[in-house]
């Protein structure tokens, strides 16, 4: 797949680019970084313009992210009455809501770029929980500015090496979504044995 | 600690178990990221090896010579079109990326042997 893609890129770099970047803010396992590194680095070479790829990735990220999110608005309408019906899944609605109330704009700003494998679940988790669309799609618009501005940048600065960069790069994503994810588990999880503390003691009364 | 690891052992396992995959994700992640790191510093290993989606014109920037060099170790005698991928170089010619690789290596020695200025 990845080699394939990047197969693609001498001949059809700008479209294909918009195409990969879109697809990959819906979850799609595409390989979007490694894209628009080799495309920045085509541009350094001077056989792309660099603009016009910086263009085609940013507005194929941003038409992914906003169909993301409406995709998953649409759905969560329909499920409604089906997360309603029970407790624990309306619970989790609730929390999921109460939680983009508070930290949407941050999340979906950085889940653009920093910790970019868990982007397109955040587009999913921000359609469902109804989070504001201007406020989502104005972090989203400035995040892949960033996200876009980073690996295309990367590719046109660090041409001579693309085979390093991306490595590197792939790892150090990687490391930073599973460090995320790792404090958002500890913290449910400290969290969690607070709670039954607290139970105990008020039962020991 | 140690009691509260028991306790959540006992009532929330799986979320117990998914932090711990997750933090060995992030370790093993993070170690691969370093010893990259380290091998890619190495200036021995800056020629990067010819792959499918290179353009000529790409191939000489990352190797720090003149096109013209890239272009004449390849067999291309004209200018190419202006993007061309190695992959359908390769086919067009009914050559290998390995053997495109050796014949750029030697074209490259040769240019890099006879202009000692270009390095740096």
């Amino acid at each position: 797949m990845t080699d394939l893609v990047l197969l693609l890129a001498a001949d059809y770099g700008v479209p294909l680019l918009f195409c990969i970047t879109l697809l990959s803010c819906l979850a799609l396992p595409v390989p979007s970084s490694l894209l628009m590194l080799s495309c920045g680095a085509l541009a350094a070479a001077g056989d792309l313009s660099l603009p016009v790829v910086a263009a085609a990735a940013y507005c194929g990220a941003v038409i992914g992210d906003n169909l993301g999110y409406w995709i998953a608005r649409r759905l969560g309408v329909r499920l409604s009455d089906w997360l309603g019906k029970n407790p624990k899944r309306a619970a989790l609605r609730d929390r999921s809501q109460a939680f983009m109330t508070k930290w949407g704009g941050s999340s979906v700003f950085f889940s653009c770029w920093l910790v970019a494998p868990l982007g397109p679940y955040v587009n999913y988790v921000s359609g469902i929980s109804r989070f504001s669309w201007p406020r989502f799609a104005l972090w989203g618009m400035a995040g892949e500015v960033v996200w876009v501005g980073l690996y295309v940048g990367l590719g046109y600065g660090f041409a001579d090496n693309i085979t390093a960069i991306s490595a590197l790069f792939s790892s150090l994503s990687g490391f930073l979504a599973a460090l995320v994810v790792a404090t958002g588990l500890g913290f449910l999880l400290v969290r969690a044995s607070r709670a039954r503390d607290a139970a105990k003691r008020r039962r020991a009364k | 600690m140690w009691r509260r690891i028991k306790d959540l052992w006992v009532h929330n396992r799986y979320l117990l178990l998914a932090f711990v995959l997750v933090i060995g994700l992030a370790g093993l992640f993070g170690v691969r990221a370093v010893t990259q790191f380290i091998y890619w510093s190495d200036p021995a290993k800056q020629d990067q090896t010819l792959a499918g989606w290179m353009t000529p014109r790409y191939v000489a920037r990352s190797y720090d010579v003149p096109p013209e060099v890239v272009l004449a170790a390849l067999g291309i005698e004209k200018g190419p079109p202006r993007r061309v991928s190695l992959e359908s170089l390769a086919e067009a010619q009914g050559m290998s990326l390995a053997q495109m690789q050796a014949r750029l290596q030697e074209a490259v020695a040769l240019w890099r042997a006879t202009h000692p200025e270009a390095a740096q």
